[in-house]
């Protein structure tokens, strides 16, 4: 963790000075508008080869992530997210299951304590994340905190910056763990760079971005994870849509299954 | 340890929830600057700052459509400029046209009657 998180914060530091839009993996300081809904729905495919701890191979998960936010105040916005996950796996014994899961349902509130505009595109903003993981989930998942059978709260911090084509996102949040199962430290690094258009013009109406992020996971049990997850995603006025994968870059876990690899489909649109 | 651990992050939570309710919003001073006496023509130009992309503006043009008064509404997120068409008799101050713009979470800078 020492290594790794010394890592993330001198690329956070380092790349603070450059800071968009929300990323794909990465919480962002950004907000519904007063009474506006954002319904987002990611869809994310992993895979494992084996999980040790539960004697399954040829693990494959399907998750579906439904989060619907509403701008409650200019500044404070709420939220729900929804998960579900359907799985597919061989037991130790060589007989092939699945089964669907409801995750824990996560209930937050996003506050933005810091907006500063400097340009008709360019801004910087800071957020604070907070609220509940509900106990609804049960099982195994190949994502931490997938389901923890208690009422855990969490309190992060988002930060986002845009300068012209650049977008930068910076995300930290811990996850407290109160049925003794291992805490959660969750850091997101996320660089976003628009491809098309090179500059907005009077009639652009839509954005075409390249995104490369690394998502790094600690648990209290000494499970560490990095990803890192490149993606494209395309922005219109009402909707946006995301498509993303995640490879493994560091996987010491001795609690779940090191995944072989992550797929994410999204689509996010406001009413 | 781990008990005083459960003790602060829930501390934290309700002094989040205290801080969100009780803060003044970035931005709310910039909407005090403005005219609270309504536009005179059926038309008017907003110069905004933090648009940020093509969701941002829409965050900006649903504001401002539920706003009494306001017909049409076009954002030119290449010059950072909200094109508005307003309907006579009902039109919105200056005042009121900041309050729907920080609502919609970008920071109006001046505006423009046609």
């Amino acid at each position: 963790m020492n290594r790794l998180g010394t890592l993330w914060l001198a690329l956070a530091c380092a790349t603070l000075p450059l800071a968009g839009q929300e990323a794909i993996q990465t919480p962002a300081a950004t907000l519904p508008g007063l009474g506006s809904v954002v319904l987002r729905e990611q869809v994310r495919f992993f895979h494992a080869d084996q999980d040790p701890t539960t004697q399954r191979e040829e693990i494959d998960e399907l998750q579906s992530l439904t989060t619907l936010t509403i701008g409650y105040e200019p500044d404070v916005a709420l939220g729900v997210t929804v998960p579900l996950a359907w799985r597919s796996f061989v037991e130790g014994n060589g007989q092939e299951r699945d089964q669907l899961r409801t995750g824990d349902v996560r209930a937050f509130a996003k506050w933005r304590f810091y907006r500063e505009d400097t340009a008709a595109i360019d801004t910087t903003r800071a957020a604070m994340l907070a609220g509940f993981m509900l106990p609804t989930g049960e099982g195994t998942s190949l994502r931490p905190g997938f389901s923890d059978d208690s009422f855990d709260p969490f309190l992060g911090v988002a930060l986002t910056q845009i300068r012209h084509r650049h977008g930068l996102g910076l995300a930290a949040e811990y996850r407290l763990s109160t049925s003794g199962h291992a805490d959660l430290f969750e850091g997101d690094l996320a660089y976003l760079y628009r491809l098309e258009p090179a500059e907005f013009s009077t009639t652009s109406t839509s954005a075409f971005y390249g995104v490369a992020e690394v998502n790094l996971y600690y648990e209290t049990n000494g499970d560490v994870e990095a990803l890192l997850a490149p993606g494209l995603m395309y922005e219109a006025r009402t909707f946006t849509i995301e498509f993303g994968i995640q490879i493994p870059l560091v996987q010491e876990l001795d609690h779940r299954a090191e995944i072989d690899y992550g797929v994410t489909l999204g689509m996010r649109v406001t009413f | 340890m781990r008990r005083s651990r459960h003790r602060i992050l829930p501390g934290l939570l309700l002094v989040f929830l205290a801080a969100a309710c009780a803060a003044p919003s970035p931005g709310t001073q910039g909407g005090q600057n403005f005219s609270e006496q309504p536009l005179a023509g059926t038309a008017a130009v907003l110069e905004v700052k933090g648009l940020a992309c093509p969701q941002c503006a829409t965050n900006v043009d649903l504001q401002l459509k539920s706003l009494p008064g306001v017909s049409d509404v076009r954002v030119d997120l290449g010059q950072g400029l909200v094109h508005l068409q307003l309907s006579p008799g009902l039109q919105p101050s200056p005042h009121d046209l900041a309050e729907r713009i920080r609502a919609g979470g970008v920071t109006l800078v001046a505006v423009r009657g046609e």
